[in-house]
């Protein structure tokens, strides 16, 4: 009775008489057998089967410009004799032996001596195979093992190199003992020695990069990572992007771990290797829950577009609800106080209202700083004035000006803030849809003024800014709050409803 | 030759006959004796299965089946005897696939690397030739006969012939051929019906 492996699906086609079955069921088995080690993988089937030059499958992966063609081979002999590795071996591809039974023993060392050191080709066989994908009945321990493997599973069909027939890379298969420091030291040492033998160097390099992660995160030390990148260290920092799979592995082992990784040099590192997109992303597939550290030490270094305040569901429960990042509704949020900020790279994103108060002048300048804030959107009974900062004039001193002289109730509907880089464009806050809206924005930008500016009604603690923000000090472009100008008294914060009555201004 | 070299021979000159075989675009050629052996087979008059070292199918519009013999020889050997038992069957395979109006009109090549029979040469694929090599297998491939005579279908004979292949290939035939980045090229481009 044919089980479940790669071995059997094979044998279970090899018995057809019917030589369209043999090829549909050898090619089934082979693509879903890769489709279960590397999800990421895009699976071309050729027309081709066993064919001295064409491959049976291509192999593509999305963002990656390389495509690594597949060779089924009935056996290694079959394809020692076709001079496989010396006739195709140039483009890297992967030979695939099929039936493995007279294979490893009597073939193997043969082959390995026939081997280029330098090729870029793997050889590889269903039971090798077969041992990467069997479901293994192994405890949860929380081990550097369990990120490590899948990894390397996932890579294996990418970037592998060599001979890898069963038993090469069997020590990655066990699971170091749970809470066990000097085990979990040992696994990794073999891991690393593993992938710099059986790897291409660029696969090589994204699994050594993914072992210096969980290593810190399993120890704590973090020293790498907060090597100056101009100093000759013998040890130099990865750099580059992590892959949303990498991401899906790498992450949820490190938040566990998050509140013994203090480093905002190791974390500002994870973040540079991150996208707002690639967060988004993988919410769809994982909870990303508490990522207070990750975003706080990026909130300099990642960009987003569009901010939107909304009145936190927790407030509604709790009084003063525990401040966090996560992602909701597909969307990174910042939730502290009364309020909740979803961000997104995408200003197509997140919807809005169009209901919100405007508010008084003297209620929100007190949040805002002379050097950015660039202009003013004021809404009268009768009229509409926009102030704008040109040639240097005082936007505050304006701003108070013209409500003191016009006889107007003017109230501000939206305001522009410079932002605090050169990259991004002025964010535009918007009262009425309670937006803040940047192209490029840092996002520490777009959450200072969310939460000090269009959330003024309801401002954060000390603690709560330092959670959210990481400084108990703002260091948006809400800052520097100026002297107050002269007949404006500041304004004592009062606690409207948002419900559409008014209590905040006249 | 001890026999475990002369297996590894045979084999290595299977997957050549293979490559330069495929590398001409028109041919494909996924089974092996070697490797899938059923796939090999054809059917006698008498039952009996014989195995051929390749097989597989013309591209395009021809589509026949192909099964090729494979001879890795340096020397003539033994080739002028095996060639006329290999007429013989495919005479008798051929008659088997007519009898039961199955015939899927498989063609045949013999692949060598040494010529043969070299006084015969130019006859070696004529129907007589055919003709007399079925004759001298009779018995072994147990035809029928009729007052004493065998009994052979001229017709088929040339049939036969029409469906034979004979070529000699030489060790520095793949540098005469297309790289293998060049042939993957080609074949995207021409896109034989049937690949």
């Amino acid at each position: 009775m044919p089980g479940n492996s790669l071995q059997d699906a094979v044998a279970a086609a090899l018995n057809s008489s019917n030589q369209t079955d043999v090829i549909e069921g050898i090619k089934g088995a082979v693509i879903s057998e890769i489709e279960l080690l590397d999800p990421c993988a895009e699976i071309t089937n050729t027309d081709y089967f066993n064919h001295s030059y064409a491959p049976d499958l291509v192999l593509s992966w999305a963002g990656d410009r390389q495509v690594r063609e597949v060779y089924l081979r009935y056996n290694l002999r079959s394809a020692q004799a076709a001079r496989d590795v010396d006739l195709l071996g140039g483009s890297a591809p992967v030979f695939f032996s099929l039936d493995s039974r007279h294979d490893d023993v009597s073939v193997a060392a043969d082959f390995r001596g026939e081997f280029e050191a330098e090729s870029g080709a793997l050889v590889t066989n269903a039971p090798a195979i077969d041992g990467f994908t069997v479901e293994q009945d192994t405890p949860d321990t929380g081990s550097v093992s369990e990120p490590l493997l899948s990894l390397f599973r996932r890579n294996v069909v990418r970037g592998g190199r060599g001979l890898l027939i069963s038993g090469t890379a069997q020590r990655l298969q066990a699971t170091p003992p749970a809470g066990d420091v000097e085990a979990d030291l040992a696994y990794l040492a073999g891991f690393e020695e593993t992938i710099t033998e059986i790897f291409r160097p660029e696969a090589a390099t994204r699994l050594q990069r993914a072992a210096d992660i969980v290593r810190a995160a399993r120890t704590g030390d973090t020293r790498l990572f907060e090597q100056r990148a101009d100093l000759d260290d013998n040890r130099r920092l990865i750099g580059g992007k992590l892959e949303l799979d990498e991401l899906r592995i790498l992450l949820p082992y490190l938040l566990d771990r998050a509140n013994a990784l203090e480093s905002d040099a190791f974390w500002r590192y994870i973040g540079g290797m991150i996208s707002l997109k690639q967060l988004e992303q993988l919410a769809e597939t994982i909870t990303l829950e508490d990522l207070n550290r990750l975003v706080v030490a990026n909130l300099g270094e990642w960009r987003a577009a569009r901010a939107l305040v909304s009145f936190s569901p927790e407030a509604v429960e709790q009084e003063r609800p525990a401040p966090s990042w996560t992602v909701q509704a597909k969307m990174l949020a910042a939730t502290a106080g009364a309020w909740r900020v979803s961000f997104t790279a995408d200003k197509r994103k997140g919807g809005s209202r169009d209901d919100q108060m405007l508010v008084r002048w003297e209620d929100v300048w007190p949040n805002l700083s002379t050097s950015s804030l660039s202009s003013v959107d004021l809404q009268g009974m009768t009229r509409r004035v926009r102030v704008s900062a040109e040639d240097g004039s005082n936007v505050f001193a304006d701003v108070d000006t013209i409500s003191s002289t016009i006889n107007d109730d003017f109230r501000v509907r939206s305001l522009t803030l410079h932002p605090t880089d050169e990259e991004s464009s002025d964010l535009e806050l918007n009262f009425k849809t309670m937006t803040v809206e940047g192209r490029n924005a840092i996002l520490g930008d777009l959450a200072f003024a969310a939460f000090d500016v269009l959330g003024w009604r309801y401002p954060l603690s000390e603690d709560e800014r330092a959670q959210i923000l990481g400084a108990p000090v703002p260091a948006g472009p809400g800052i520097d709050v100026p002297e107050p100008p002269e007949a404006v008294q500041p304004p004592i914060p009062q606690l409207p409803r948002f419900d559409g009555s008014e209590s905040g201004g006249e | 030759m001890p026999a475990e070299k002369s297996q590894e021979t045979g084999r290595e000159g299977v997957f050549r006959a293979k490559q330069y075989l495929e590398s001409t675009t028109h041919l494909r050629l996924p089974w092996t004796a070697y490797d899938h052996e059923s796939m090999c087979k054809r059917q006698r008059l008498d039952g009996s299965k014989k195995v051929y070292d390749l097989s597989g199918h013309f591209l395009g519009q021809r589509r026949h089946p192909l099964f090729v013999e494979a001879k890795k020889y340096s020397v003539v050997g033994g080739q002028g005897g095996m060639y006329t038992e290999y007429l013989a069957d495919i005479y008798s395979v051929t008659a088997r696939a007519c009898q039961n109006d199955m015939d899927d009109e498989a063609e045949f090549m013999w692949v060598t690397w040494h010529p043969f029979s070299q006084n015969n040469w130019a006859k070696l694929t004529h129907h007589d030739y055919v003709r007399d090599a079925v004759k001298e297998h009779a018995q072994r491939l147990k035809l029928p006969e009729s007052a004493g005579d065998v009994q052979i279908d001229d017709e088929l004979c040339r049939l036969v012939s029409n469906r034979l292949w004979l070529l000699v290939l030489s060790d520095r035939q793949h540098e005469l051929v297309l790289s293998p980045e060049e042939l993957k090229l080609a074949m995207m481009h021409l896109k034989r019906e049937g690949a």
